[in-house]
């Protein structure tokens, strides 16, 4: 019989390397909201200065370097406005029919299109700007500290109004992409009238760490290998739409989901569209589900998901709490995978939570989450998350210079 | 020369182990508010005359989940009258009081209940009542209270588990007006909401944890050792208004205040004492100035960030807009290691409030945010943040 001698310095050491691969892939954790990264999200930020007078809602974004050096930052709004099909005008291709800003006979075209921008952060160096406005001179742009300037500029949205998403990448002094998580980021949504009257709601940016060695540095950044997975599942607990809530103020509560794919490709503009799962628990265990498409943004009434636009159906929906009875419930979303391989179907939130006086003479609140909310104030904050994506995501980048002729 | 003979399987399980160690150390991380985890911590709970808190929790996991929950009461009282106190003085201390429950709920069960009213145990409650659903036990409701929440996953009997099964968010409501005084001491609007993700302590499921929980990142995970809080200067401008802001315009000023949260990670409910942790404050403005400050937290702080360091005149402070000069600063607060190498780990909690004055009113809105971390707290030396619990049984 013949025996095999196995070499103790190689086994320990085939050994070893095996935990460290199994290290290697555990270290590829979901997403944070709460610890700085190298990709930055800011699912939802609206614009509206032009349609009211003396009522402006905005919102204001903060970035801040943690580290100790300077970092480059290359930042895409993208504008997820609707447009009427003739008139062009800016309305929600999932809004209220009743309420579109279309004419009689023109449909709303969803959009989604990118403006990218860059700029320079100094160590520790904290920026805000509005999305209306951006900031045309960074703060040490022109007067150095430590012999180093901030630069580059913070375009506005481009249009107003405007609905979309915020997504920033750290890159180096040629605009490529690092393996450095050095990015935080807050948004801040707020609405004032010269009433006065203000909301306000905030969320933290999330962010999706890069991995320590494994960025290529080319424009093609791979969530899943080169950055951490995106969440395989998202979990949002809220009050069920129409619940009065049980303070002494027993207003109604709606809740909107802003959902943005992990996947986009900024270079050839071609929006992706996954299909999502929803699964519903109520306080008595029960689950129910449903499911939507989403392409490339997508902001939501929770009773909205599984009924028609509008107040219309939301009585039957099953975030509702004329169906479920009870008032908060737990969501289970999750991005349907497929065997592509170019891009993936994983999904990034934001809920916000608006709190209204409920409205006479109908059991559903429509109007509220709306500009016509009655009394209304609103809260946000980023869903959790389970489990990491087997589908790698991808992000494609347009190239930073032109190619060389 | 003796010659030590390696033993294959020995040597490759050794190698196995070391870099199972490095595994372990790589792979803890500080606390999350996106996971489940098995210490949910609500670092700011408020019911009085203003204010009110709903509190939502839910089992993420497919089987039931027990939870032992501990209301730490930091509200100031009077050590005279009983009666509840504003200003901190000699006989207005807070009671650092703990109350705790129990709650257990189905699988995937979302709960909530209104702190002020807590949750009974009725199967009657009616369809779209508060109550309706599965009550997850009786919670004790609250009256004039100021302090966190804190929730630990245990067994049906009661010992500490590592499930990672436990998530929450808190709702902080304005129940009625209040007024107020700019900048650090806004008012109040009625119906104003702010929500926030608890925040988790992840336990290791490889592990049974005893009492007290050590969170040592090898039971559960060590604190931050650093947290990074982006935030307006006190009294700055809120940028949305500015266009609003003017003579000839409807609103006649703007300003932004913040408070702050914070909580040790260290807990000793057996014995009801309050932990004190020294912290630094490093504060960088948008001019990349560096400034700093410093306080104790003793059990709780809920403070406007100018009274950390010049309470009753926030101009002064180095939080303040006067003093800083640029409207947003980023601070990293910072536990101190004692001359005894010990030191304790916090968790925190910001509210961004911002208010505008009209002609005839000044109206305010908040919203939170969970603070930014950094790092793992675990001192050479010296014992981990623990969290002693009372004996589940005498």
């Amino acid at each position: 019989m013949r025996t095999v001698k196995w070499n103790p310095f190689l086994t320990g050491g085939v050994i070893v390397l095996g935990a460290i691969l199994l290290c290697t892939a555990a270290a590829r954790a979901d997403v944070t909201s709460t610890n700085a990264a190298a990709i930055l999200v800011f699912p939802k930020v609206v614009v509206d200065t032009t349609t009211y007078t003396n009522d402006h809602t905005d919102t204001i974004i903060q970035i801040t370097n943690t580290s100790d050096a300077p970092v480059n930052v290359r930042c895409f709004w993208v504008d997820a406005n609707g447009h009427c099909s003739n008139s062009g005008k800016i309305c929600n291709p999932v809004g209220d029919p009743l309420k579109t800003t279309c004419t009689q006979f023109e449909f709303c075209n969803p959009g989604w299109q990118e403006t990218d921008f860059s700029f320079r952060l100094t160590p520790k160096q904290p920026i805000s700007f509005t999305a209306s406005e951006g900031l045309s001179n960074l703060p040490l742009s022109d007067i150095p500290n430590n012999g180093q300037f901030s630069g580059g500029s913070i375009l506005p949205v481009q249009e107003d109004p405007f609905v979309g998403e915020l997504k920033c990448v750290e890159v180096d002094d040629s605009e490529q992409p690092t393996d450095s998580n050095d990015l935080k980021g807050e948004a801040t949504i707020e609405q004032v009238t010269g009433a006065p009257t203000v909301d306000s709601r905030g969320y933290n940016g999330v962010g999706i760490q890069a991995i320590s060695g494994q960025n290529d540095g080319d424009d093609v950044l791979v969530l899943g290998t080169e950055y951490n997975s995106c969440p395989n599942i998202l979990i949002l607990d809220h009050f069920f739409d129409d619940a009065t809530e049980p303070s002494s103020t027993h207003k109604k509560v709606r809740t909107h989901l802003t959902l943005v794919p992990c996947s986009e490709d900024f270079n050839l503009q071609a929006p992706i569209t996954t299909t999502v799962q929803y699964l519903v628990f109520n306080e008595f265990e029960q689950r129910f589900s449903t499911s939507r498409s989403v392409r490339c943004f997508s902001e939501i009434v929770l009773s909205d998901i599984d009924t028609r636009p509008g107040a219309t159906g939301d009585a039957q929906s099953i975030f509702n709490v004329a169906v479920q009875g009870t008032l908060t419930g737990q969501t289970l979303i999750r991005g349907v995978a497929d065997a592509a391989t170019t891009y993936g179907h994983g999904l990034l939130a934001i809920a916000e939570e608006f709190h209204c006086d409920a409205e006479t003479g109908t059991t559903v609140n429509a109007d509220c989450g709306t500009h016509d909310g009655s009394n209304q104030f609103s809260a946000a904050y980023v869903t959790q998350q389970r489990g990491t994506r087997t589908q790698n995501d991808f992000i494609y980048l347009p190239a930073a210079s032109p190619p060389s002729p | 020369m003796r010659k030590v003979k390696w033993d294959a399987f020995l040597s490759g399980l050794c190698g196995f182990a070391v870099a199972l160690g490095v595994v372990a150390a790589g792979a803890r991380a500080d606390v999350t508010t996106e996971s489940g985890a098995s210490i949910l911590v609500f670092p700011y709970v408020v019911t009085d005359s203003n204010f009110d808190t709903v509190i939502q929790i839910a089992n993420t996991g497919n089987s039931m989940l027990h939870a032992h929950c501990f209301y730490v009461d930091a509200s100031l009282h009077s050590t005279l009258s009983g009666a509840s106190c504003d200003v901190p003085s000699a006989t207005c201390l807070p009671v650092w009081q703990e109350t705790d429950f129990l709650i257990w709920l189905t699988k995937q069960q979302p709960t909530h209940w209104l702190a002020s009213a807590g949750r009974n145990i009725d199967p009657s409650d009616g369809f779209q009542s508060d109550g309706s659903g599965f009550d997850p036990g009786r919670v004790p409701p609250l009256e004039d209270f100021r302090g966190e929440l804190k929730c630990i996953e245990v067994s049906e009997s009661d010992e500490p588990i590592t499930g990672n099964h436990l998530k929450g968010e808190a709702t902080i409501e304005v129940i009625s007006d209040f007024s107020g005084n700019l900048p650090n001491d806004p008012p109040g609007t009625k119906g104003d909401v702010a929500k926030y993700n608890a925040v988790g302590i992840l336990g290791n499921p490889d592990v049974q944890p005893t009492n007290p929980l050590l969170l040592d990142d090898q039971v559960y995970n060590a604190c931050p050792s650093k947290l990074i809080l982006n935030h307006f200067a006190t009294g700055a401008n809120d940028p949305v208004a500015v266009p609003l802001t003017g003579t000839s315009e409807p609103l006649t000023n703007s300003s932004v205040a913040t408070f702050l949260t914070l909580v040790p990670c260290s807990e000793d409910f057996e014995n009801q004492r309050p932990k004190s942790v020294t912290i630094q404050f490093l504060i960088y403005n948008e001019l990349e100035q560096r400034f700093s400050a410093s306080t104790t937290v003793t059990c709780f702080l809920h403070v406007e960030l100018t009274d950390i360091d010049s309470p009753g005149q926030p101009t002064r402070s180095a939080f303040s807009e006067n003093f800083l000069g640029t409207d947003v600063a980023h601070t990293e607060i910072t536990p101190v290691v004692n001359n005894d190498g010990t030191t304790g780990g916090l968790i925190g909690v910001a509210t961004r409030v911002v208010s505008v004055v009209g002609a005839t009113s000044t109206v305010s809105a908040s919203a939170a945010y969970n603070i930014h971390t950094e790092g793992s707290l675990v001192p050479d030396g010296a014992p981990p943040d623990q969290i002693l619990l009372p004996l589940a049984s005498e």
